[in-house]
C-alpha cells in the first residue's frame, strides 16, 4: 500500500513537472513564425516566367498572399536572374479573396507618379494573376482595385483565358504574313481593315491588349556626328528621313484603330548623346524602341538590310521585332543582308523595353544608296505598318 | 618579202613585251598596296579618345621601351560598360618620346581593334636582350562584315613602321567577333613606372 502510494505520488510529481515544462513550451511554439514555402513566378526578361521558391515566415494574422505579392513586386527582393519589371510605385496594398475571385488593391502612387501604358499595366496584372492562380487553385479570376476600393483601369484576368493563351516564345511567334506593297497601294480604310484581319487571324484565342502604344523612334547620329559619310551623303540625314516617315504613318492612323504616340529622340540635325536617347525611351515608358541607322563597309558589293537586338532584356521580342522590320522592307525595295543578331550597343542595352536597331542599307553600295535616297518614303511606310501590326500582336 | 616578215616578227615581239610590261607593273602595284609605311608625327590628337590598353615594349629593338596604345572614340556609359554606338574611331599607335606612329587610325563599324606584340628570336640567341629580338605588332580589325590581320614592324633603315596586310579575304559578308573591351579594365593600361 505504501509502495503504491509512493508510485502514485512520483507519477503525479512527474506529470506536474512535464506539464509545467511542456505547456509553456507548446504555447511558446504556437506563437513562433511558421515557415511557409511559396513558388513565385518572376519575369525573366525573355517574356517568360521563372519559378523561384521563396520562404515566408508566417505568423497568426499574416496574409501569405499579400506577403508573396509584395515580394514579387519589390525590386529589393529580386532573385538573381530575374528582371525588374514592376515600377517602384507599383505597390500591392491588400489582397482579399471572396469566393473564387481575388481582389488586389494597388497603391494610388502608380497613377500619381508615373504613367504606364494600358498594355504594360495589363501585363503586370497578368503576372500577378498568374502567381495567385498558382498559389490558390480555387481562385478563378483576379480584379484590381485602387486604394479607395474602386475598380481601376486594369483588365480583370480570367484563369481560363490566361492559362490557355500560348506562351510567346521564338517558336510560337509566327511571321506576320503581310504584303506590305499591296497594303501601301490600298486606301487607308482598306489597309486598316486588312491589318486588323491579319491580327485577328494570328491572335486566335489570345487576349487582345487594347489601348494606345508609345513608340520611340531614334534616328541615329546627328549634329556634329554625321555617322557614315559616302559620296557627300551623311548617314544622319538618311536616318532622319526614314524615321520621320515612320512617325508620319503611325501618327496618321485612323482614330478608330489603336493609336500610336511617337516620340523621336531628335527631329532635326542635332547631336543627342547615347544616354539621352535610351533615357528618353525609359522616361516615357515606351512600348518599343526602334533605332534607325545605315551601314558602311570597305567592300562595296556588300548590301542589304539587317538589325540588332540586346542580350540583357526582352531578348525574344527584340529579336522578333528586328526580324519583322527586316521582312517589311525586303526583298523589295532592299535585299536582306542578314537576320537580326545580338550586338552590344548602348542604346539597346540600357533601354527597358523591346528594342531593335535597324541597319536599313549599306551606303557604300551604290544600289542601296540610291534606294535609300529615292525610296525612303516607301521604306518608312512599310516599317511603320510593321510596327503597327507588331505592337498590336505582341504588346 | 624577207624584211616584211622580219618587221612582223619584231611587231609580235613588241606586242608580247608590252603585255608583259603591263602585267608586271600591275602586279607590282597590287603588291605594293599590301605594304604601307607609317611615318612619325608629333602632336597626334587623342584628347577626345578613350584609352583602352597600353603596353610598354621595345618595339623597335633599340634597347629602350616605347608605349603601344589603343584608343577608341567610344566613352564609358553610365552603367560602367563601354557605350558602343554603331561605329567608332579607333587608333593604335606607338609612342616614342615626342614622336607618335599612328599604326591604325580609322573608323570601324560595329567592330573592335585588338593587338598582339610578338618578338622573334631569329638568331636563336641565348638570353637575348631587346636589341637582339625582332618585334612585330599584329592587329586585328573586325567590323560587322569583315576582319583583317595587319602586321606592323620597325624598319631600322628608313626609320618608320612597315604595315603589311596579312589576311583580308574577299567576299566576307558577316563577321561576329569577341568583345575584349566591352567592360573597361584599368589593369590593361600599363603604368610607366611599372614598365621601367
Amino acid at each position: 500500500m505504501k509502495e503504491t502510494k509512493m508510485r502514485i505520488s512520483i507519477l503525479a510529481l512527474v506529470g506536474m513537472l512535464v506539464t509545467l515544462i511542456a505547456v509553456p513550451t507548446l504555447a511558446l511554439a504556437s506563437t513562433l513564425d511558421e515557415d511557409q514555402k511559396v513558388t513565385l513566378y518572376y519575369p525573366n526578361g525573355d517574356w517568360g516566367l521563372t519559378p523561384v521558391e521563396r520562404n515566408f515566415s508566417v505568423s497568426n494574422g499574416d496574409d501569405i498572399y499579400l506577403m508573396a505579392l509584395q515580394q514579387l513586386t519589390n525590386p529589393d527582393t529580386l532573385p538573381v536572374g530575374t528582371y525588374d519589371e514592376f515600377p517602384e510605385t507599383f505597390i500591392v496594398e491588400d489582397v482579399s479573396i471572396d469566393d473564387e475571385t481575388a481582389y488586389v488593391t494597388i497603391s494610388d502612387m502608380i497613377f500619381e507618379e508615373s504613367e504606364l501604358s494600358n498594355g504594360w499595366m495589363n501585363t503586370l496584372g497578368d503576372i500577378i494573376s498568374y502567381n495567385l492562380f498558382n498559389m490558390n487553385k480555387e481562385i478563378s479570376s483576379v480584379e484590381f482595385l485602387s486604394s479607395e476600393l474602386v475598380k481601376i483601369d486594369m483588365t480583370a484576368v480570367e484563369k481560363s483565358e490566361l492559362l490557355s493563351a500560348p506562351k510567346p516564345s521564338l517558336e510560337n511567334i509566327p511571321e506576320i504574313d503581310l504584303d506590305y506593297q499591296k497594303l501601301a497601294e490600298m486606301s487607308e480604310e482598306e489597309r486598316n481593315q486588312a491589318i486588323q484581319k491579319a491580327i485577328k487571324n494570328y491572335l486566335g484565342t489570345q487576349r487582345l491588349l487594347a489601348g494606345d502604344y508609345t513608340v520611340v523612334i531614334d534616328p541615329g547620329h546627328g549634329g556634329y556626328d554625321p555617322g557614315a559619310q559616302v559620296d557627300g551623303v551623311d548617314e544622319k540625314d538618311l536616318n532622319l528621313d526614314i524615321a520621320k516617315t515612320i512617325r508620319d504613318y503611325l501618327e496618321g492612323i485612323d482614330p478608330i484603330y489603336p493609336q500610336f504616340d511617337v516620340v523621336m529622340t531628335r527631329t532635326s540635325d542635332e547631336y543627342v548623346s547615347l544616354g539621352d536617347r535610351h533615357d528618353l525611351a525609359n522616361d516615357v515608358n515606351a512600348d518599343i524602341f526602334v533605332s534607325i541607322h545605315n551601314d558602311a563597309v570597305s567592300d562595296s558589293s556588300v548590301r542589304g538590310t539587317g538589325a540588332r537586338f540586346p542580350s540583357n532584356h526582352d531578348v525574344v521580342l527584340s529579336e522578333d521585332l528586328g526580324n519583322e522590320l527586316i521582312n517589311s522592307i525586303t526583298p523589295d525595295p532592299l535585299p536582306k543582308h542578314s537576320d537580326a543578331r545580338y550586338q552590344d550597343i548602348q542604346v539597346l542595352r540600357n533601354t527597358t523595353m523591346p528594342a531593335t536597331l535597324v541597319e536599313v542599307g549599306f551606303m557604300t553600295n551604290s544600289s542601296d544608296l540610291y534606294i535609300l535616297q529615292t525610296e525612303y518614303d516607301d521604306i518608312g511606310y512599310y516599317m511603320g505598318i510593321a510596327i503597327n501590326v507588331w505592337c498590336q500582336v505582341n504588346m | 618579202m624577207a624584211s616584211k616578215m622580219l618587221k612582223r616578227k619584231y611587231f609580235i615581239l613588241f606586242i608580247f613585251l608590252g603585255v608583259f610590261a603591263i602585267t608586271f607593273s600591275v602586279m607590282a602595284t597590287n603588291s605594293k598596296e599590301s605594304f604601307e609605311s607609317i611615318q612619325a608625327t608629333e602632336n597626334f590628337p587623342i584628347d577626345d579618345l578613350t584609352l583602352l590598353e597600353r603596353k610598354y615594349v621595345d618595339a623597335d629593338s633599340d634597347g629602350k621601351k616605347e608605349s603601344v596604345e589603343l584608343y577608341t572614340s567610344a566613352k564609358i556609359a553610365s552603367d560602367g560598360r563601354m557605350g558602343w554606338d554603331t561605329g567608332h574611331h579607333w587608333v593604335l599607335l606607338v609612342r616614342k618620346g615626342d614622336e607618335v606612329y599612328p599604326l591604325f587610325n580609322d573608323s570601324v563599324q560595329y567592330g573592335e581593334v585588338q593587338f598582339w606584340i610578338v618578338s622573334l628570336n631569329k638568331d636563336n640567341i641565348q638570353g637575348p636582350e631587346g636589341v637582339d629580338l625582332q618585334t612585330h605588332i599584329y592587329a586585328t580589325v573586325s567590323s560587322d562584315v569583315d576582319m583583317r590581320l595587319l602586321n606592323y614592324s620597325w624598319d631600322k633603315k628608313n626609320h618608320y613602321y612597315n604595315k603589311e596586310i596579312v589576311f583580308n579575304p574577299n567576299n566576307q559578308w558577316i563577321t561576329i567577333h569577341s568583345n575584349k573591351y566591352s567592360i573597361p579594365d584599368p589593369s590593361r593600361i600599363q603604368s610607366e613606372k611599372i614598365a621601367n
